[in-house]
């Protein structure tokens, strides 16, 4: 396992996506406050011409708290693809280019392959989730105020990463069905705006791993995080689908030409 | 250490295997040998546990095929015909990832019996289809594995790396190793294998060491070199003898491949002569290996 751990923080490094992913949400985590606080005023003060930038910031009623959950909201739309697209190939590339012949017959398990890209990228994931949102924590409390505690910042950020986590079995899962990237990577989408889109309806966002993300907004500390309800069946559904990963890789034919 | 016995596998209802019976006993050399698209990759994958076939049984290494849960419990070393590495690891982290073990020393001499210690850090992004091979021949070898499958071992190398692959697999059987190599090349069966098996319409029609193939086989060949130049007549009344399987016109002559039947130089000589045609030569020796390999696949 050691091995098959270091092989993917390799991968990771090397290939350049780890950097990828700090990046774009680093790069989100620092242009939402910068947006709230100076660009969206100067666009809106060119366009109604009359009002100042200082009258359009009173009535836009921002501070750290709503650019906070801007961002948390970027990572739900825009994260979510950043990470499908990102890492679509983890799987489905290896099996598609062969690259796991020689690792299975050298004696790698199935359970091996995906456990040590779950914990690698999971950590990687939640790393970068929980470095971004502090990181967007700091910069929208130095361009408004501080307004929240660093402590629930850190528990959202957690929180954040779980939910990519939960993105990560799935690329897992459609790429051992699928074995192709890119189509991995707009099952992955599909699956995720999906059960959010189905949560929304019935009312049942508390039980998706979406629901995550609506309690990692609430960062108050004030406020209970009732994440209990949200995160045992987020942690089931990873392992459930990370299992079905493994069996679906067992049925697969090797070596295709 | 192999046995087949009724394989059968089909790909989108085309029957690839028909009823494959393999024998690879512990120790030897089996070189198993096809025309392109006989089978023999689709075989030597269902061998080492990458491909379950449709029927038949098979033990590989004393486990049967049917029972393990992963190609890594039947303890061999495979090398696929075409070698897949991650292109953004080095030859030596490649071979430690393999090994699940990090230890520089085994894996650079595993390195080194393949003639890649050189490149032990570069990147395998970077290697040539040889060194790919080289490195899958050093990869099948790093568990230690009594059993190896290698599917072309020497079909990327230059003349050099092919006798140096070579010499490691007569080097591997000296350590007690059993080795299955499928190829095109029959010269290196015939240089290092003890056992060949011809694959021919999905099925393995000849499996026979190697000596026995060529020593005890009924057939010879003929080489006449003539003193003027081959005529037709005289191919096409060649051809028609009943003892005559080939003739092929070479620059000073002809060479026959015949069966086992009697009186064939009498024959010969008897056509060759009522032909008018000056003999400069006349001699027979055994058939070589491409000669029994197109003798079998001349005979579906």
């Amino acid at each position: 396992m050691r091995t098959s751990m270091a092989k993917e923080w390799a991968y990771a490094t090397r290939s350049g996506r780890l950097v990828v992913l700090l990046g774009s949400f680093l790069f989100l985590a620092i242009s939402t406050p910068l947006m709230y606080k100076y660009i969206l005023p100067m666009i809106l003060e060119t366009q109604l011409g009359q009002v100042s930038s200082e009258e359009i910031a009173a009535m836009m009623n921002m501070g750290q708290r709503e650019s906070m959950e801007s961002y948390i909201g970027d990572v739900f739309e825009i994260g979510s693809i950043v990470v499908s697209f990102s890492l679509c190939g983890l799987l489905a590339q290896e099996i598609s280019e062969n690259n796991l012949v020689i690792p299975l017959c050298s004696g790698k398990r199935y359970g091996e392959i995906i456990g040590a890209k779950i914990l690698v990228f999971g950590f990687i994931l939640g790393f970068v989730q929980i470095i971004s949102t502090f990181a967007t924590y700091v910069y929208s409390g130095v361009l408004f105020s501080f307004e929240i505690d660093a402590g629930p910042v850190i528990i959202s950020g957690i929180l954040q990463g779980i939910y990519m986590i939960f993105i990560l079995s799935c690329i897992l899962m459609w790429g051992a069905i699928i074995k192709r990237p890119i189509p991995s990577g707009f099952a992955t989408l599909a699956t995720v705006y999906g059960m959010h889109f189905l949560g929304s309806i019935f009312n049942m966002e508390k039980y998706i791993p979406s629901g995550l993300l609506i309690e990692a907004s609430k960062m108050s500390s004030g406020q209970t995080l009732e994440v209990t309800s949200t995160i045992l069946p987020t942690i089931v559904l990873i392992v459930a689908i990370t299992l079905s990963a493994v069996a679906r890789m067992k049925g697969l034919t090797w070596n295709e030409r | 250490m192999i046995t087949a016995r009724d394989i059968h596998k089909s790909f989108g209802g085309i029957k690839v295997l028909n009823g494959v019976n393999m024998n690879v006993r512990e120790g030897e050399i089996y070189g198993f040998i096809g025309q392109n698209g006989a089978g023999k990759t689709t075989t030597l994958d269902i061998l080492a546990g990458l491909s379950r076939p449709d029927g038949g049984f098979c033990r590989v290494n004393g486990k049967d095929l049917s029972l393990i849960g992963y190609p890594g419990d039947l303890e061999i070393g495979y090398l696929p015909e075409e070698p897949k590495f991650y292109p953004w690891m080095t030859a030596l982290e490649t071979l430690e990832y393999l090994m699940d073990v990090r230890d520089p020393k085994k894996a650079q001499n595993l390195l080194s019996m393949v003639g890649l210690e050189k490149s032990e850090k570069c990147r395998t992004g970077g290697f040539s289809r040889g060194m790919k091979q080289r490195l899958g021949i050093a990869a099948a070898l790093a568990r230690d594995s009594k059993l190896l499958i290698l599917d072309e071992p020497s079909s990327a190398l230059d003349p050099e790396g092919r006798a140096h692959v070579l010499d490691l697999i007569l080097e591997l059987k000296e350590m007690g190793r059993t080795i299955i190599f499928s190829t095109h090349i029959l010269s290196d069966v015939e240089r290092v294998c003890d056992t060949v098996g011809i694959l021919r319409d999905g099925v393995v029609a000849v499996e026979k060491p190697l000596r026995e193939l060529k020593g005890l086989d009924d057939g010879w060949v003929y080489e006449i070199s003539l003193e003027g130049k081959v005529g037709k007549d005289l191919l096409v009344k060649l051809k028609g003898l009943s003892c005559v399987i080939d003739v092929w016109e070479k620059k000073e002559g002809i060479r026959i491949s015949t069966n086992g039947s009697s009186f064939i130089a009498l024959d010969l000589m008897g056509v060759l002569v009522e032909n008018q045609a000056g003999v400069a030569s006349f001699h027979k020796e055994r058939p070589s290996l491409e000669e029994i390999f197109l003798q079998e696949v001349s005979l579906k």
